[in-house]
């Protein structure tokens, strides 16, 4: 047994009065009385009350003695011995990824979801704590998060809970295993409570550090959805898209269902599915880039999981690329460049800021603009290039095969009679090389993309072959590459990447329902929930200023294949906590009011005096 | 400001004042009745402020204090000195904190540590799991956890911005959002003299004897004098001294794979001046894919045996097939770098196996090489053909004056049976004959049921639209009899003055009787030549090849109509007799460099004839004959590569070809030429280590791909170098696109099988080798303090220097929990104090004593 408030001792000095206080001789009142035939039995009575006769039959003062030192020791606060050891530090570690969002039944949506059921459970795993214990809460998706630090205040973990909000993230549970399994500073015994609609997988390590135990939530219902979503630009006509689309129906039966398509909120097309058991499909679409940027998906269905019923995709803006031709005119240069779709030659006049990307032949200005640039068969020196050895009839070789700058060039068919080389910065990629030295080189100096050929075009059959078209297309696309490359559907939390531009800081995008996350964020987090979202305020260069958000994940739509039984049956919880197991100030505190009722009934019925 | 209870239920001790109440108004105690009251007070209070304890009543005020947790890296990439920076650091934040604030400091590196005072003695924590790894989003949530929630959390990352683990942005972001601020310092990195080798790069995969680039970046922090070697297996390859200057270098070495399998190269580094040796290393594998594989086709193997042991000579692998092997599937294809023909005929492929071999040259840059023959080209039937689509060369060909002219007849079935596809063949396939005739040449087209009806009568073939009008005309109906047909053919051809007749007979269909033998006789006297078509089960095969036979001609026999045409192509150039050029002549190279370097033609024989085809318009030729006419024409096609030689590799017109000495280097360099340029792989594997993670990048072949409800899975099987096998599955990024991370586990080669399945079949497989290097910690380089700014960005804080370290004062908004416990029970001794006081002293004496002045007793 220790104390931890030794210090309250002090107030045993109170038993000083309290014993004064009961030696203390009361005077008799004076009253006038009828008859004094008694008063030799009152005086037998008070005969006895000499002050040792008093201890004697001190029974009050016991119960008030008893009384004092089961408060004074309530105050010192006894703990047993050990029980520090014994603390038990709860973790209770919440799953709040998209498959936690499937209704408990679908036919009576008003029993919640499974996030709801998951949050009552880890309230009573609150209430269920003993005195001195400690819990923290992690929520968990796709990564984790400390929803509450660890705290004894029932009140403040119960609040926290409160903050918990629905996602549609994937669910990836190693980052709170792992952050469970090394919680710093605690020294008793450690429970991580594991409250999801999936067992905890991952990590074999982590799994073992945390030793999670597995609170089930949920029930089989089958489910229906958008299990993946993406399209490309078709590799054969640019001006086409291709869009896969795949579902998934998840039950142990066979279902139909049809999926309606949208262009700009306007029917495009529809899609009949017929799928047997955990079943999944893929179709293919071919549609023209032009005619409505917005394309969704919709499911006729109403099924556990609501969020994988619908998905979108934004169709880029094919936007032009402006090239500034500077140097030594080059007619086989400018019209190869002027050969590629959506690429605009600028005149040598236009503003650096203006311009994406610069192609420099022959004659290097003093300055370089500042963009990316391609240089090619330079006469002079760069700031981070110098000529290397010249060459006659040099063989060329391709260096970095796998290099998106290198893919589908045939270096081979291309002859040179004779070849400046270069020597390019370290860290450069060496793309091309006449007898080991560089020709063709990558590099990026401080952000700065950096392209050079040292081939001179009036000195090889380059310009004539069907690598240079390629490899122009190849560096246009390493240069510059352009929002029509990037996805056109995200998931949740994965990076929305926009490019960076004045104003950034201040844009948000912002949900149909109202969540917003400012767009330098979901650059690197995402953003937690699927829709459409649009940016706010919105870009000049780009006036829809919108990007769709799609859960489409297999794993997160298969809300059957999880835990549960068929029929929603809630079972009662068993926390295993010790809800009886509380501090021994209570039961002394207890003690000392029923003391001194006791003596309160006894003095007043004169039982002791 | 709130009260809260932690045991509610305690306050059913309420009831424990029923008895007071009730004894009281019983009482025998002969107080003062006032006195009495005051009593009753006292202990009725005394008992609610003990049920309040019990409950637990709790206050809960809003905090201003702190909980400044300084997150300290004690990786191996921080120099040691760093920790003035945090004492630094420790002693601002001391400086400042206030009056219950707490401040501690938590260490980690690859694991978290225990939370330690802010004192000197924070040094001696060292985080748990060793210092290789720097997991900086597991320590700011591990601060999280560790802090009291009644406090408001302030945490100072002190870091050199490098991160081995998962992303710390999003745990930078996640802080912000539970409320805490974080404020990042950059810690120094590690100062002492250091070489390393930061980068090994080299192609994924190469073919045995190709030459190929190793990249080697080496890093260094002072000018000193280094010795770099290259290792393949174990083996030294190369050895160079390299002098190396403060910064980034960049060495290559060039080398020759002489063995097709996995390699691994190792590169290292010496120096005299190198604290960590565990840097010094550099590992990459390459895919040798072994010698190219072609697959050569023709109608009898034994005649491409010559073109087969000149290759393997070479090194180059060939499987050699007969017309009856070309290949039906993209799967199959794609096991071979390139494709060979050798004199097969557009009739031997069916429309599919030619769309199937476009698909392999335009999409995933197969190679493809036509050789000639009296079969191929014009002669083969490829005019019009997909075939022809993708060859660099036109079949058809200005023919030259001095060649005969041709009166020809084709002679159609137009009864019901043929109506639908078979007589819409059957007029594009008379189209596409009178496309490829000149105007010296003649044509009639007769339509024959149970009646004979010219179209067009016979007529010169310059007259093309009109022709083309009439063969439109053609409808079906009625039954079949040829002979009548024939009898009409003959009587116009033997009417024209062309010095070569010939007549093309085509039914589907069993004809009326008729004296076949008799007018095939008479036809062969007049010098008309008949040739037969027969499409469907339905057609009489016998009689049409006996006609063939006696008319000396050709007999065709196809199920599939959309061969007429290419029969009808093929039949008419054969015809005109002006494809061939069968006499010795001599190759010339043409100007300019190409697939022939090194070959020397001033020695090479006679070739003994050609077929005349024309090149196309970006084609190039790169042989030809003395007289002009393309011999070897080669042009890229889609992503591939096709390459057409007018002769032949057999002995009929390269049979002096074949004991050239450089026969066996001509065609080596030529397939070379048209192998595919990327790997041969359907599955383009794309990685890049991130942490301790590879992120895998798979791009797959779309070619084969049916549109409709197929589903392609792809995965990958990983062997790592503890041979530990695990299976991973990839995720869809894209159409065509997939996506993994794989976790490597320690240092060494990893095997990566990627395998795409179709309706549970393997349709491609690859493999690839990953060889982990020495762990990211040991990279030497200068803190990233542009992470470091994103960091403190998304945390709501900044990057500030160690003495420039503010904690925050104002309120928190935290809630802080105070239990009154302590109070009421010290309050609730003191009243049951002044209880027993009442009860003891006769307060009413005093009280009357002060009211009324002292009397004596009477």
């Amino acid at each position: 047994m220790t104390w931890l408030h030794p210090q309250a001792a002090w107030w045993f000095l109170l038993a000083i009065p309290v014993v004064l206080l009961y030696i203390l001789r009361r005077r008799r009142r004076r009253l006038v009385v009828a008859t004094t035939l008694f008063w030799q039995e009152v005086w037998q009575e008070s005969a006895p009350r000499a002050w040792w006769q008093k201890l004697r039959h001190g029974v009050s003062l016991l119960l008030q003695l008893l009384f004092l030192a089961l408060l004074v020791t309530a105050l010192m606060e006894p703990v047993r011995a050990g029980s520090q050891r014994d603390r038990m530090l709860v973790v209770l570690v919440l799953d709040h990824s998209a498959s936690m969002n499937a209704w408990l039944d679908p036919g009576q949506t008003e029993r919640g979801t499974r996030l709801d059921r998951a949050t009552q459970i880890a309230r009573e795993y609150i209430h269920a704590l003993g005195s001195d214990d400690e819990a923290l809460i992690l929520t968990t998706a796709d990564r984790a998060q400390v929803l509450c630090g660890r705290t004894q205040h029932r009140g403040t973990l119960l609040d926290a809970l409160e903050e918990v909000r629905p996602t549609d993230l994937p669910g990836h549970p190693e980052a709170a295993l792992k952050l469970a399994a090394g919680l710093p500073g605690h020294e008793g015994h450690r429970r991580v409570v594991w409250i999801s609609d999936q067992a905890p997988a991952g990590d074999t390590a982590a799994l073992a550090g945390a030793n999670p135990e597995w609170v089930p939530v949920g029930n089989r219902h089958p489910n229906a959805g958008v299990t993946a979503l993406a399209g490309r630009i078709d590799p054969s006509d640019p001006t086409m898209a291709v869009v896969d689309l795949e579902v998934g129906w998840f039950s142990s039966e066979p279902g139909s269902f049809s999926v309606a398509m949208n262009r700009d909120g306007r029917p495009y097309d529809s899609f009949f599915f017929e799928l047997g058991p955990n079943q999944r499909a893929n179709r293919r679409i071919r549609l023209p880039l032009q005619g409505g940027r917005l394309l969704e998906w919709g499911l006729d269905m109403d099924d556990a999981l609501i969020t994988d019923n619908h998905a979108a995709l934004m169709l880029p803006e094919p936007t032009p690329i402006v090239v500034q031709l500077l140097g030594t005119p080059n007619l086989f240069l400018e019209e190869v460049l002027r050969a590629q779709a959506r690429l605009v030659l600028a005149g040598p006049d236009l503003p650096a800021e203006q311009v994406d990307f610069c192609v420099v032949h022959g004659e290097i200005p003093e300055t370089l603009p500042d963009c990316p640039i391609w240089i090619l068969a330079p006469r002079t020196d760069g700031p981070d290039w110098s000529a290397g050895p010249v060459h006659q009839s040099p063989v060329l070789q391709a260096g970095a095969v796998d290099h998106p700058l290198m893919r589908h060039v045939d270096v081979a068919s291309i002859h040179a009679a004779w070849c400046r080389t270069l020597v390019p910065p370290a860290g450069a990629e060496v793309l091309i090389d006449a007898f080991g030295s560089p020709v063709y080189a990558a590099w990026v100096q401080t952000g700065k993309k950096r392209l050079v050929l040292s081939l001179d075009l009036a000195r090889t059959d380059l310009a004539l072959r069907t690598a240079f078209p390629i490899l122009v297309a190849n560096a246009m696309q390493w240069l510059v590459p352009s929002a029509i490359d990037r996805p056109w559907a995200f998931q949740p939390g994965e990076p929305i990447q926009v490019d960076p531009r004045e104003g950034m800081s201040t844009e948000r995008w912002v949900h149909p329902q109202g969540l917003s996350i400012s767009a330098r964020e979901a650059m690197t987090v995402g953003v937690p929930r699927a829709g459409v979202y649009r940016l706010d305020p919105v870009p000049a260069g780009d006036p829809s200023g919108r990007c769709a958000v799609n859960l489409s994940h297999a794993g997160e739509s298969n809300v059957y294949a999880e835990s549960g039984s068929d029929d929603y049956t809630p079972a009662p919880l068993q926390t295993g906590l010790r809800p009886g197991r509380r501090p021994l100030w209570i039961y002394l505190v207890v003690a000392a009011g029923l003391c001194t009722v006791f003596e309160w009934v006894a003095h007043h019925r004169r039982w002791v005096d | 400001m709130i009260f809260e209870w932690t045991q509610p239920w305690m306050l059913w001790g309420a009831l424990a004042l029923v008895p007071v109440l009730v004894v009281y108004r019983r009482s025998l105690v002969d107080l003062p009745r006032g006195q009495q009251r005051a009593a009753l007070f006292m202990r009725v209070a005394v008992l609610l402020l003990l049920l309040l304890a019990a409950a637990g009543l709790v206050l809960v005020k809003p905090g201003d204090r702190h909980f400044t947790v300084v997150v300290v890296d004690r990786s191996r990439s921080v120099d040691p000195s760093a920790t003035a920076q945090v004492d630094t650091v420790l002693a601002e934040v001391q400086r400042q904190v206030r009056t219950g604030d707490r401040v501690a400091v938590l260490p980690y590196a690859d694991g978290v540590g225990e939370l330690v005072a802010a004192d000197a003695a924070w040094t001696n924590a060292w985080p748990a799991g060793g210092t290789v790894g720097t997991d900086t989003a597991t320590a700011l949530q591990a601060a999280l956890t560790a802090m009291d929630p009644s406090y408001a959390a302030h945490v100072i990352l002190m870091t050199d911005g490098w991160a081995t683990g998962d992303d710390p942005g999003a745990a930078a972001s996640a802080l912000r959002r539970s409320g805490a601020a974080l404020d990042v310092v950059s810690m120094a990195s590690r100062l002492d003299p250091e070489v390393q080798i930061s980068e090994v790069r080299a192609p994924s995969s190469v073919h045995v004897g190709e030459p190929f680039r190793l990249e080697v970046l080496v890093d260094a922090n002072q000018a000193q004098e280094a010795t770099l070697s290259l290792y393949r297996e174990g083996i030294l390859l190369a050895e160079e001294p390299v002098t190396l200057e403060g910064g980034s270098h960049l060495f290559t070495f060039r080398h020759v794979p002489d063995e097709g399998k996995l390699q691994a190269y190792t590169v290292r580094i010496r120096a005299e001046q190198d604290h960590l040796v565990d840097n010094n290393e550099g590992q990459v594998v390459v895919a040798t894919t072994g010698r190219p594989r072609v697959l050569a086709v023709g109608r009898r193997p034994r005649e491409l045996r010559p073109f087969a042991r000149a290759l393997e000579q070479e090194d180059i692998e060939v499987e050699v097939r007969t017309e009856d092997g070309i290949p039906n599937d993209l799967a199959d294809l794609q096991g071979f770098d390139a494709v060979s023909l050798h004199n097969v005929p557009a009739t031997a492929m069916t429309e599919e196996q030619m769309r199937l071999l476009r698909s392999y040259v335009r999409d995933t840059g197969g190679g493809v090489l036509l050789v000639g023959g009296d079969r191929s080209y014009g002669l083969g039937g490829y005019f019009r053909t997909t075939l022809e689509e993708i060859m660099p060369v036109h079949s058809d060909f200005e023919r030259e004056r001095e060649h005969p002219s041709l009166g020809m007849v084709l002679v159609l079935d137009k009864s019901g049976s043929m109506n639908g596809l078979k007589l819409d063949l059957a007029k594009e396939a008379a189209r596409a004959a009178l496309d490829l005739l000149d105007a010296r040449d003649q044509i009639g087209v007769m339509a024959f049921d149970d009646q004979t009806q010219w179209l067009s009568e016979l007529r010169s073939a310059s007259d093309r639209t009109y022709i083309r009008d009439r063969i439109s005309t053609l409808r079906p109906g009625g039954g079949t009899s040829m002979g009548p047909a024939m009898r009409a053919a003959l009587a116009a051809l033997d009417s024209t003055d062309t010095r070569l007749k010939h007549v093309i007979l085509l039914t589907d269909g069993m004809s009326k009787p008729d004296d076949f033998f008799g007018l095939a006789q008479a036809m062969s006297a007049a010098g008309i030549t008949v040739s037969t078509v027969g499409i469907g089960e339905g057609a009489d095969q016998p009689l049409l090849e006996q006609i063939a036979s006696w008319g000396e001609g050709r007999s065709y026999f196809t199920v599939d109509p959309s061969a007429v045409p290419r029969i009808f192509a093929r039949e008419t150039v054969t015809a005109t007799r002006s494809a061939l050029l069968e006499e010795p002549l001599l190759a010339v190279p043409m100007p300019g460099p190409g697939m022939l370097r090194g070959i020397d033609f001033n020695q090479a024989p006679f070739l003994l004839g050609c077929v005349l085809t024309r090149p196309k318009a970006t084609a190039e030729v790169h042989l030809a004959t003395e007289r002009g006419d393309p011999l070897l024409v080669s042009w890229r096609y889609g992503l591939g590569k096709v390459v057409a030689f007018m002769s032949d590799a057999e002995s009929r017109w390269a049979a002096e070809w074949l004991s050239w000495e450089d026969f066996g280097a001509f065609w080596a360099q030529v397939l070379r030429d048209t192998l595919r340029v990327r790997a041969p792989d359907q599955l383009q594997v794309q990685w890049a280590r991130q942490g301790d993670a590879l992120r895998l990048d798979v791009r797959t072949d779309e070619a084969g791909r049916p549109v409709g409800d197929t589903m392609d899975t792809v995965t990958v099987s990983v062997l790592d170098p503890a041979m530990g096998s695990t299976v991973y599955p990839l995720e869809r990024s894209g159409p065509d696109r997939y996506r993994t991370q794989i976790p490597i586990s320690g240092r060494g080669l990893h095997m990566l099988r990627i395998t795409q399945s179709r309706n549970g079949e393997t349709i491609s497989e690859t493999e690839r080798g990953y060889m982990a290097g020495y762990h990211e910690e040991y990279r030497v380089r200068p803190p990233h303090t542009e992470a470091m700014q994103t960091w403190a960005q998304l945390g709501g804080g900044q990057v500030v220097p160690p003495d420039g370290v503010v904690l925050q004062t104002q309120r928190s908004g935290a809630r802080v929990p105070h239990a009154l416990r302590p109070l009421l029970l010290k309050v609730a001794l003191l009243l049951f104090l002044v209880d027993l006081a009442l009860r003891r002293i006769d307060f009413s004496s005093y009280i009357h004593r002060i009211r009324s002045p002292k009397k004596e007793p009477s």
